[in-house]
């Protein structure tokens, strides 16, 4: 044997948990070569010190403070079908509304600046919308913004504007109702995602061994 | 795995406290044996091995019941160790490992020596190396359950293994640990 094969018969004899001290080969050769030699001996100390080491005590509540750890930290467990699953409806109903909103609230060209500008609308719908007997005058309009008053509202919402507010009100539900169908079959395949479970089980820590790599991720 | 192994972690997932205790009872030799060879101090192989079980606690419902524990619990448990390393890079060095060990020779002196040598070298390697050699030789986990553990290919731990044995050979060689013992 030359000594490049002697480290590379050694760590197979130990790689088969076998001894050094009994291959023979192995002893062989270390008998001849006191490099070798050495290395044995090197790694005889080695596995003699692992064996020799002992960790120290553990103190005696050791067990019982992890358990009151993990038992504090201790979440109900929710799938992460679930949390998704809400997700993609809160995010779904946030974009359905969101044109809504923007009619509702958004900048309208009737309405720019203060709130209490009026661009320049024809004059009959002026006066049509403007009720006479109505006052309002405020002396911080230039700083109310949005904030109007809520009785303040219809008095700068004219009926022509109303009425075509209306108008797009009525044409975005006809162009979500082709959106309806789908969405209602996407919400049914996440909620057939959803793991069923029984009644009896509610509320309980989940008992089965089965894996849930898929769902819960470990931290 | 054994049946009641299996019985202890079905009741650790139905909440049963008792059998928490018990499994930590259990595995805590290995867990803190690993995490004290791992980082070299008491106090912080304490913390990561309290840190190691509860997650392990937390997450038994993602444990594999196909597989082994022993494994994906020292996994755990290396995760953590790896993670108190490099948070120790941003801190000052801790003290060596000085604890007292003890002996079962009647050269109590000479055993706490060699002891203390080899945690010394075991400190100067790499934390792959060391984590692969510990799980090896200490632990006595399979290449395959080693290579799950530390999440590499089975190659890989071999290559980790044969170089940790070179490099702490040498180490105990260089100083003269081998001499004083065997007087080459």
């Amino acid at each position: 044997m030359l000594c490049d094969e002697f480290e590379a018969r050694l760590n197979d004899v130990l790689d088969a948990r076998q001894s050094p001290e009994q291959d023979l080969e192995l002893q062989r050769h270390a008998h001849q070569c006191t490099a070798c030699q050495a290395q044995l001996h090197a790694l005889t100390c080695l596995l003699d010190g692992l064996e020799l080491s002992e960790d120290p005590p553990l103190p005696d509540d050791f067990a019982w403070r992890i358990v009151e750890q993990a038992c504090q930290n201790r979440r109900p467990f929710r799938p992460r079908a679930v949390q998704l699953a809400a997700l993609a409806i809160a995010a779904t109903l946030l974009l359905a509304t969101l044109p809504f909103g923007w009619v509702v609230f958004g900048p309208s060209p009737q309405i720019t600046g203060s709130a209490r500008q009026i661009d320049a609308p024809p004059s009959d719908a002026v006066a049509s919308a403007k009720p006479p007997e109505t006052s309002i005058e405020d002396p911080d309009d230039s700083q109310s913004g949005w904030l109007v008053p809520s009785s303040s509202i219809l008095e700068l919402y004219p009926a022509e504007a109303r009425q075509r507010h209306r108008e797009q009100v009525t044409q975005l539900a006809d162009d979500l109702r082709p959106i309806a169908t789908p969405f209602n079959a996407a919400m049914a395949a996440i909620r057939r995602t959803i793991p069923q479970r029984s009644s009896s089980s509610k509320g309980q820590p989940r008992a089965s061994l089965q894996p849930h790599r898929s769902t819960q991720n470990i931290s | 795995m054994t049946d009641n192994l299996r019985q202890l972690i079905r009741s650790c997932l139905a909440g049963d406290q008792q059998a928490m205790l018990d499994l930590v009872n259990r595995f805590k030799g290995q867990v803190f044996g690993l995490c004290y060879r791992m980082l070299g101090h008491r106090e912080d192989a304490e913390d990561a091995a309290q840190e190691a079980f509860a997650r392990a606690l937390r997450n038994l419902h993602s444990w594999d019941s196909e597989r082994e524990f022993e494994p994906w619990l020292l996994a755990i448990a290396g995760n953590r160790c790896r993670t108190a390393l490099s948070r120790r890079m941003r801190r000052p060095p801790p003290r060596s490992l000085n604890e007292p060990v003890a002996s079962r020779t009647p050269d109590l002196q000479a055993a706490k020596q060699l002891t203390e040598e080899v945690n010394l070298a075991l400190s100067s390697l790499r934390d792959q190396y060391r984590e692969a050699f510990i799980l090896f030789h200490q632990h006595e986990l399979s290449y395959a359950e080693i290579a799950e553990a530390m999440q590499c290919p089975i190659g890989t731990v071999r290559t980790w293994i044969h170089r940790a044995r070179r490099e702490l050979i040498r180490h105990l060689q260089a100083r003269e640990v081998v001499e004083t013992r065997y007087a080459v």
